[in-house]
């Protein structure tokens, strides 16, 4: 069915891709492993026809379709020639209904109104485009309004709609997924999974890119794994092995993080009393919980239950209701500053746009709340009230963080664009380390890392809280990562608080607290 | 080191032009001495307008297209210096005094309506710009100065459209401190409050406050997550913006040599805006490089442009050219600033 040869790809000196090799059958599913930078999205970005790769010299080698051989320009050809992307973050129009986006150039029309109009000026029939835009839902069980605004809409929720567009297409012949999963948790990934498994059988090919090798093997029927750009190794289903596809991947082991629950009762430090945020498609209602000095507290849901409008609510970023004690007492005013002022911090689950500076360099980033919010790092100019940065106390501190975290970059003064996304969640957890909060919220701190980092980045969680003592808030779908390193485990069911677990109950216990079906605890 | 320099396309082009316009104007028997002494006075009199976008471009407010409110500030403040008949440096002194807490009053009215619409600063300071002027206009013709120079002769009510300012501190600045190197006059005293100006923007873009205002220039959401107050930050930039202009205009108005009212201020903005294009600022981060380098190509080729139009007998060729260099490279500069932008995300 698809068949490339000697798929080589340039970045100025820098070799993307060498030559990788891959055939692939109809109806297969193909799985691409590797790290990050590891070359995966670029291989799918030459299938695709990105633009990118035209502008930056096109590609070398060879893409055969069912016996064609093909040459991909842009996304326009791909598309025509039947690939379809769903892409890591979903590539869908904010301004634009989720029926609208799902239907995008595949509009239905009034009957007849083509034949006078043409294609390009029929009017839309916004009920047939609804109830094919709920079908599409439907299949992996997905319910959304079809009216509501696809920008409103969390993560996850957009990602669906992306996927739904792609797998509603007739003429789709090989479907190209980039880490579909990295913005969707444990039970969503799923659905999804069971989705491309029917479609497979449909008789389209599928090639799936993803470092989380759970998925491969619920998933795949054979597996490349690339490493620098060249293929380092072929799997077939019976042939899977955990320890095998991960040494192909990184060229060694890796350690799994651990930390002991501890499960005795402290002092509240921070106590939500009716708390209610509303933060569009991830809303609270009503919420009531005690956050206890000196734990790791997980808060783990369903997409659009709630965990994610904890730390902003919490911060003071979205309206909210209810009482928020900070160690019994209830702050005179709720917004961000005020929060980072008793001792509060947050690191958001978008780094890309709301944790970091992306055109500035890591020491910047690394002391720049610190130096904003706690007036630190800064040197006062003799006989005017100007504060100016003290380059050299931030430069030496910079460089002790990029030894201690391990990040690895070029120097301090590289931009955190050009770091992997590993790296740059290690920049934030400097910067949060940096404000020494009293209670530090996270957002899904693992996703879109590959799984070295994502060990050391759960390590460095531990480090904090047994050594400082500092009580931390993990909002996550990553139940397995919640499991090893949390006290104790809230899960919120439609925007309440369903249950408290202790990490060590069952999996599927926590299955059914998060889709309601358990009896409250 | 070459992206350093800002020096890219649209530079070398407009560098060119500039080159062929020198050699032209040598062959033309053009006093290439003179043509250079006017091209520094025009650096600096158009240099702290195009210095005043500045704040409000690095706080990611955009072009600052309401520069009229500035420089309505910038002339209160020089028609009080010449209603009170102060006269030489001292006047010149006395208009950025009066003008810059006039233009703090102004810039914090404006900065509290461009509040109001994030997202489309630019098209609405436009507008708060063009309405800006008429509303000036009726003050200026009821406005109680005493002073019969800045009066309309007959009837001796209402401003004049346009106040001479020979008697006052017309070209203060220009001569003070003034010497001639290579037959070229070198306008020092100028020269070395624009540097001075120059340099306090410098400075303040490195305290903290200046950091965090860029920082709000690169990410709104991250610099609201990090308890900046955003709000805070943009009135500040958009007062610091007034202020400038305002200085501005004090300066434009002694080097030119008259106040001029009315309708006048209402496309001020745009050389400006067009000067900080040609210096290559389409990004985010505008740098003092960007103000000098771009106020010093568009204002050079202005200069040139002129007497040899004069010389060449049809003198609407050059304008002609002028303008179609100059706007060709503001169009350049703002779709490859798209271009750019789009490569950058795709590439993270």
């Amino acid at each position: 069915m698809l068949q490339l040869k000697n798929i080589s790809k340039r970045f100025g000196r820098h070799f993307a891709l060498h030559s990788v090799n891959l055939k692939v059958e109809r109806g297969e599913i193909h799985g691409i492993a590797g790290i990050n930078g590891s070359g995966k999205s670029t291989l799918l970005n030459i299938l695709f026809g990105n633009p990118l790769i035209a502008e930056t010299g096109g590609y070398g080698g060879e893409i055969i379709l069912q016996g064609k051989s093909r040459r991909i320009k842009s996304p326009q050809s791909a598309i025509a020639m039947g690939f379809g992307m769903v892409h890591q973050e979903p590539a869908v129009v904010h301004e634009m209904t989720v029926a609208e986006n799902i239907t995008i150039t595949r509009e239905p029309v009034f009957p007849h109104s083509e034949k006078y109009f043409g294609r390009d000026f029929a009017p839309i029939d916004n009920r047939k485009s609804h109830k094919k835009a709920q079908e599409a839902l439907g299949m992996f069980g997905v319910a959304l309004a079809p009216r509501c605004l696809a920008g409103q809409l969390p993560l996850n929720m957009r990602q669906f709609i992306e996927i739904a567009r792609e797998i509603s297409r007739d003429d789709l012949k090989v479907l190209l997924l980039d880490e579909p999963t990295a913005v969707l948790n444990g039970s969503d990934s799923a659905l999804l999974l069971r989705t491309l498994k029917n479609l497979a059988r449909k008789g389209v090919t599928i090639l799936y890119v993803s470092h989380r090798l759970d998925e491969f093997f619920a998933l795949c029927d054979n597996l490349t794994v690339l490493r620098n750009g060249a293929v380092s190794g072929h799997f077939q289903r019976d042939g899977f092995s955990r320890k095998a596809i991960t040494k192909c991947m990184i060229g060694g082991s890796v350690i799994l993080s651990r930390k002991k629950a501890n499960l005795t009762c402290r002092e509240t430090i921070l106590s939500l009393q009716k708390f209610s945020v509303s933060m569009p498609g991830e809303s609270i209602e009503d919420l009531d919980l005690d956050i206890q000095k000196g734990e790791i507290l997980g808060i783990t849901s369903l997409s659009g239950h709630g965990k994610m409008a904890v730390g902003p609510g919490i911060m003071g970023l979205y309206p909210v209701l209810g009482k928020m004690l900070i160690k019994g007492r209830q702050a005179e005013r709720h917004d961000t500053a005020a929060m980072i002022g008793k001792g509060l911090f947050m690191l958001p689950e978008d780094r890309r746009q709301l944790g970091l500076l992306q055109d500035h360099g890591v020491a910047e980033n690394i002391v720049f709340s610190a130096m904003h919010c706690a007036h630190r790092f800064l040197r006062r100019f003799p006989c005017l009230p100007l504060h100016f940065p003290d380059k050299k106390q931030i430069n030496r501190y910079a460089l002790e963080c990029v030894a201690a975290f391990a990040i690895s970059c070029t120097g301090i003064a590289q931009k955190v664009r050009e770091l992997s996304g590993g790296n740059q969640q290690k920049v934030c957890l400097a910067k949060a380390m940096t404000m020494e909060p009293e209670i530090l919220i996270v957002n899904e701190p693992t996703r879109g890392i590959d799984l070295g980092a994502k060990e050391r980045i759960l390590d460095m969680f531990i480090a904090m809280n047994t050594t400082k003592g500092t009580t931390l808030v993990i909002a996550s779908g990553e139940l397995d990562e919640l499991r090893r390193i949390c006290d104790r485990i809230a899960v919120l069911y439609k925007g309440r608080l369903f249950a408290i677990l202790a990490p060590d109950t069952a999996e599927s216990v926590f299955i059914q607290a998060m889709s309601g079906e358990m009896a409250k605890v | 080191m070459k992206r350093r320099l800002g020096i890219q396309l649209p530079q070398l082009v407009i560098l060119v032009f500039l080159v062929s316009m020198l050699g032209l104007a040598f062959r033309l028997d053009i006093s290439l001495t003179s043509l250079l002494g006017d091209a520094l006075v025009r650096l600096v009199m158009n240099g702290v307008l195009v210095l005043s976008l500045v704040p409000m471009l690095n706080a990611g407010i955009g072009i600052n297209y309401g520069l009229p409110v500035a420089i309505t500030a910038g002339l209160l403040g020089l028609c009080l210096a010449v209603n009170f008949k102060i006269t030489g440096l001292p006047g010149f002194a006395a208009a950025v005094l009066f003008a810059v807490p006039l233009a703090t009053i102004l810039g914090y009215g404006y900065a509290r309506i461009l509040n109001c619409v994030q997202g489309r600063e630019e098209i609405t300071a436009t507008f708060i710009g063009f309405s800006f002027v008429p509303l000036m206009n009726y003050f200026w013709a009821v406005a109680p100065f005493s002073n019969p120079a800045m009066l309309w002769p007959i009837g001796g009510k209402g401003m004049r459209p346009t106040i001479g300012l020979r008697d006052y501190f017309s070209k203060e600045l220009n001569t003070l401190w003034s010497f001639h190197l290579f037959g070229i006059t070198v306008p020092a005293g100028l020269l070395l409050f624009f540097a001075l100006c120059c340099l306090a923007v410098g400075i303040f873009f490195k305290t903290r406050t200046g950091v965090a205002m860029i920082a709000l220039g690169e990410n709104e959401a991250f610099a609201k997550l990090s308890g900046m107050n955003i709000s805070r930050l943009r009135i500040l930039a958009v007062i610091l913006s007034t202020i400038l202009g305002a200085v501005g205009i004090c300066v434009y108005a002694q080097s030119y040599g008259f106040i001029e009212l009315y309708d006048a201020p209402q496309m001020m903005a745009f050389p400006a805006a067009s000067a900080i294009l040609v210096g290559g600022s389409a990004g985010k981060k505008t740098t003092l490089l960007h103000v000098i380098l771009g106020t010093f190509l568009f204002q050079t080729t202005y200069v040139i442009s002129g007497p040899i139009a004069n010389a060449l007998m049809v003198p609407e060729v050059a304008e002609i050219f002028r303008m179609m260099i100059t706007n060709g490279i503001i169009l350049y500069a703002l779709v490859h600033e798209g271009k750019r932008t789009r490569e950058k995300y795709a590439a993270s």
